[in-house]
């Protein structure tokens, strides 16, 4: 019968309950989120590149929109002209997301979900159905908003809306079911700067 | 009657023996699950990171983005680094449970903790720490 506890044991115990608590500790600080508040849409810009460029070479920002809650980027392809994917760079530390939502879900090419091997941006609902789709759902939700144009991406189709001329938010449409997606994160739209 | 005694000590033995087997392999399989359960964890909060982080975030309400209500990202990549410590651990212990059936106790015990602090960073699938928890009590037993 063992009468004490093995210092092997013990020194085991020890090590590794100090390490966890270190850890658990680390993670909260600035060594776990390293973050820098990104202050105007060219450093947002310059963020999204960086992220573009992780993801290929062959991608350029195409657009950065600037929300109250955080800034979105377009990222297109340079060789096809067809946007790859949407990004969100957070204002309070400058990371950088695959926005959620349908980016992340519905992106048949740099989604998480459902890659094709063959991806499209050719897809059963095309744009003016997507528009059409997109200004039924508005007329429901948001009565006197009007859909702008569809900007294409592989899977489906990202919109904004406007009110009195004055953009107010962002839908996208699936292009092969035609469902709606409302983008509900980024709150109130402060400006648009569109690249070459 | 003495011989009686004989054959029941043979058994307890053979049944000690095999416990103490069961108890190690469920152990190591267990801190082997969690173990890869941490390095995966880790490699897809390296490589998609951010957009995890953003999830976890999300599942605290969208102000999560902000910091405000949801997790600290860092704070999930911390959970996962404490599921491969755990890992690591119970794998140690169950290679010392085999290796030393006297000081079962002390290593039942260490499995034991470190299999229930895994659950922190999912515990191998949790199906890793269960089977750690179960290792570490038979050893214990």
């Amino acid at each position: 019968m063992q009468k004490s506890f093995s210092s092997t044991a013990i020194l085991t115990l020890v090590v590794g309950l100090i390490a966890i608590a270190l850890i658990i500790a680390f993670s909260y600080t600035a060594i776990f989120n390293p973050s820098a508040p990104v202050n105007d849409a060219g450093q947002a810009k310059t963020l999204a590149e960086q992220y573009a460029s992780s993801q290929g070479s062959n991608l350029q920002v195409k657009e950065i929109m600037e929300f109250s809650n955080q800034y979105y980027a377009i990222i297109q392809e340079k060789n096809t002209g067809i946007n790859a994917f949407e990004l969100l760079v957070d204002k309070a530390t400058g990371r950088v997301f695959l926005e959620p939502g349908p980016s992340m879900m519905w992106n048949t090419k740099y989604g998480h979900m459902g890659r094709s091997r063959n991806p499209t941006a050719t897809m059963p609902v095309n744009s003016e159905q997507a528009l059409r789709n997109a200004q039924e759902w508005l007329d429901f939700n948001f009565p006197d908003a009007r859909a702008e144009e569809a900007e294409t991406f592989y899977g489906y189709y990202t919109i904004d809306f406007s009110r009195n001329n004055q953009t107010t938010g962002m839908l996208s449409v699936n292009g092969y079911s035609g469902e709606i997606w409302y983008h509900t994160w980024h709150g109130q739209f402060i400006r648009m700067i569109e690249y070459d | 009657m003495i011989k009686v005694k004989k054959n029941m000590n043979t058994n307890t033995g053979r049944s000690s023996r095999s416990m103490n087997m069961t108890a190690f392999v469920l152990s190591l399989i267990g801190g082997i699950l969690i173990l890869v359960n941490g390095v995966m964890s880790f490699l897809m909060l390296t490589y998609y990171g951010a957009d995890f982080g953003w999830m976890w975030g999300m599942m605290g309400g969208y102000q999560g983005m902000m910091g405000s209500l949801g997790f600290p990202f860092g704070s999930f990549m911390g959970l996962m680094l404490v599921a491969l410590v755990c890992g690591i651990i119970v794998i140690i212990g169950a290679l010392m449970l085999n290796s030393r059936p006297a000081e079962r106790r002390s290593w039942g015990v260490i499995i034991l903790i470190f299999s229930i602090v895994s659950f922190l960073g999912m515990g191998g699938f949790y199906i890793g720490a269960i089977l750690g928890v179960a290792g570490g009590a038979l050893a214990l037993s």
